[in-house]
């Protein structure tokens, strides 16, 4: 009897364990998204800054923005870069979306496509800072698949060119390159690979990172995924000429698949006076001690090209009125030039500016850890306002280039033709093929 | 007297019964629920947000998979690496189980460092062997080609789909063996030592004795370990992924097809056919070593 009344009080009290959990997860919900008990409106910021330097100035923000405005709370929810997407998806997918959420232009596209964004909000942000006040190439490459509005609310951006080691130049004589041509010879010059040097540093791993890079080639020739009409044009004569310019350039690079890492490493050891990179590689060169011999170039065949990342904050579709309203309201306060400051100050030289306001102002310029690179500030605003995409056709952005650079079909062609030695031609046409099922 | 323990008996057993409910509500739940999900949206063309409608495609994503020529290169690939991992990486966890069920010195420090692989995460164990194996700074490259001079250039090791092959598999044997020679080792620990012993006395040589008194000690772990990893190698994504992307496994093809462009409904198709194909081999497994003891 006695072992009888145990079981059943196990039972229970797992039973009754299983229902409080359930419990508990509801009523957390609903404390978090809803309006609270004290008629406070309660909003939640999903973002990737996950270092605690870089929380604690995210908490900074909101308790300023807090102070400002009493009847809104808002919950800091950092995730860490690979979980994002997943997390996304989870979250979208149970309707349970944070009312503000960092993402990059890519995954941006994405919720936009899956109506997760409320376009609306977004476009009234925007327009209550102005259109003139941010770099015309953030604007462009944010825009929604019929140009009409945003995909998010641009707030800081990184961008990606061939940085050169000027001095390394300077003792061969030879001066910054300026074209394709230039780029080739400069990388002959210094190319010796038995004595582990090279000409220029690039990835051709099967990778984003690859396409990124091989798409400021591509652009900068007029070649691109799609055409205006959302036609494919992996397969065209142009870009068959840049796969074939990268394939040259790439025979001066490390052998095999090179990512990230080995692209870095590379340029930072000098063992290359060029390597393709973001703005992140900046602090990296400050260590190594050279960054007053830092210049930035682009990929230039027919125009000058920068790849870069425009970082947006996107507001969740589906809200409550007075939600949405606290949204726009926190938005619209990361971009008042003080706050936007302090948001590019969490990652000095990598993040950069996307409101002209800023690029100028002396309490972005005068930070400590900024000033080695003031050299920079101009080429790197020129690269923002140089951005071009892949999928990024006269002002309309193609929300399925997301999903072409998921599956990887232009860095597969990429590293088939650089490292597998396929033919071009036979890549050409699998690339296009596989973009053309993708967006059917 | 006797019918009142029949009628204790059938309580007790609806009693029993009542206790496991919770568990089978949960299993069903957590379990039953997602199954019969997955077959569902298998037929569907599934959005992310939850407040788009699915709609219903028929048999267009089995017909996609199906299509597929580089689905047929995948389960090709899939069934040599599953049967090569699966068998060299118990053949050598039993062989080294054999060699260890003994005393000597130092044993539990062998015994650690054979167990090591299957330890250690996975990822630092990916890294560490990318690291080993790197074109430009790769230890392996540097022995062969700077301290060696066996060649002038390195190899692509991860580069090329063959040499890419043949490392995944021998990692992936390295990663696993452990598993087989624990659940070896429990098994011969367990084996009566007189065994040997008479078989000693009647003259017997190692190998008759492995046939005559291990192996029928440790069959049914044996079809327990093959079974299990069959299932777990056939299904491997994280190894393969991070180690190249020159061998496509059925893991990397279903996260290449479906996950990377959240087509969920041809991703439950995909499922769906794998486990059709796995349930089939498992369950030959089975048959065949069961004819084998009923011989």
């Amino acid at each position: 009897m006695k072992k009888k009344a145990l079981c059943v009080l196990l039972a229970a009290a797992m039973v009754s364990t299983f229902t409080a959990g359930c419990g508990s997860s509801g009523s957390g919900k609903e404390e978090a998204k809803g309006d609270s008990k004290s008629g406070k409106v309660k909003i939640q910021f999903m973002h990737q800054q996950v270092e605690q330097e870089r929380q604690d100035v995210v908490q900074a923000i909101i308790d300023d923005f807090e102070k400002a405005n009493e009847n809104i709370e808002v919950e800091s929810i950092p995730v860490n870069e690979d979980d994002y997407d997943s997390k996304i998806v989870a979250l979208g997918g149970s309707g349970e979306l944070p009312a503000i959420i960092e993402y990059s232009q890519d995954q941006a596209k994405t919720s936009v496509s899956n109506q997760f964004t409320n376009l609306d909000a977004v476009k009234e942000v925007i327009d209550q800072k102005g259109e003139d006040s941010f770099y015309e190439g953030a604007l462009d490459v944010t825009k929604t698949e019929d140009g009409s509005g945003y995909v998010g609310v641009p707030i800081c951006s990184w961008v990606q060119g061939i940085w050169v080691n000027t001095a390394m130049l300077q003792e061969k004589g030879l001066e910054l390159p300026e074209n394709w041509d230039d780029i080739l010879e400069v990388a002959a010059a210094f190319n010796d690979q038995a004595n582990k040097k090279y000409g220029i540093a690039l990835p051709t791993s099967e990778s984003a990172f690859t396409e990124q890079v091989f798409s400021q080639y591509a652009l900068s020739n007029d070649a691109n995924v799609f055409d205006k009409d959302k036609n494919v044009t992996v397969n065209t004569p142009e870009m068959k000429e840049a796969v074939e310019f990268y394939k040259e350039l790439a025979s001066y690079s490390m052998p095999g698949s090179t990512e990230v890492a080995d692209v870095k490493d590379a340029f930072v050891g000098k063992n290359t006076p060029m390597a393709m990179y973001s703005t992140y590689i900046l602090n990296a060169v400050k260590e190594a001690g050279f960054a007053e011999d830092l210049a930035l170039v682009l990929p230039n065949k027919k125009e000058p090209v920068s790849y870069g990342c425009i970082t947006v904050l996107g507001i969740a579709d589906g809200m409550e009125d007075a939600e949405t309203d606290a949204a726009k309201k926190f938005v619209s306060f990361l971009l008042e030039k003080e706050n936007n400051i302090n948001w590019l100050n969490m990652a000095p030289g990598g993040i950069q500016p996307v409101l002209k306001e800023v690029s100028d102002d002396a309490a972005y310029t005068d930070m400590e850890e900024r000033k080695a690179f003031a050299g920079l500030n101009d080429d790197i605003a020129a690269a923002v306002d140089s951005l071009q995409l892949f999928g990024t056709v006269d002002g309309k952005n193609f929300t399925e280039m997301g999903d072409v650079t998921n599956t990887g079909a232009i860095s597969k062609m990429i590293n088939n033709v650089v490292v597998q030695n396929a033919d071009i031609d036979k890549e050409l046409e699998t690339a296009q093929e596989a973009v053309e099922k993708l967006i059917k | 007297m006797k019918s009142k323990k029949k009628k204790l008996g059938g309580n007790d057993t609806r009693f029993a019964y009542a206790l496991l409910a919770p568990s089978l509500i949960l299993l069903v739940l957590l379990i039953g629920y997602p199954m019969i999900y997955n077959i569902v949206i298998s037929f569907q063309d599934v959005p992310i947000n939850p407040r788009m409608a699915s709609e219903f495609v028929g048999l267009d994503n089995f017909k996609a998979v199906f299509q597929d020529k580089s689905f047929y290169q995948s389960v090709f690939v899939t069934l040599i690496f599953t049967v090569l991992v699966t068998a060299v990486s118990t053949a050598f966890g039993l062989a080294i189980a054999v060699f260890m069920n003994r005393e000597f010195v130092g044993k539990k420090l062998v015994n650690s460092i054979i167990i090591l692989s299957y330890v250690v995460p996975a990822v630092c164990l990916i890294f560490a062997w990318r690291y080993m194996f790197n074109n430009i700074y790769g230890i392996i490259n540097y022995i062969i080609v700077d301290v060696l001079k066996l060649a002038d250039e390195v190899p692509l090791w991860f580069d090329q789909p063959a040499s890419a092959f043949i490392l995944v598999t021998i990692f992936a044997i390295w990663k696993f063996y452990p598993y087989a020679y624990m659940s070896f080792v429990a098994i011969l620990q367990s084996v009566d030592k007189s065994l040997y012993e008479a078989a000693d006395m009647d003259g017997a040589t190692s190998w008759q004795k492995f046939l005559a008194v291990t192996y029928p000690a440790i069959k049914p772990t044996l079809v327990t370990v093959v079974s299990l990893r069959t299932i777990w190698v056939f299904y491997i994504y994280t190894e393969v992924y991070l180690l190249t992307k020159q061998v496509n496994v059925l893991g990397v093809y279903l996260y290449d097809m479906a996950f990377a462009t959240h087509d969920f409904g041809k991703a439950a198709a995909i499922s769906i056919v794998l486990f059709v194909v796995i349930f089939s081999l498992v369950m030959l497994i089975r048959k065949k070593v069961l004819r084998v003891e009923e011989d």
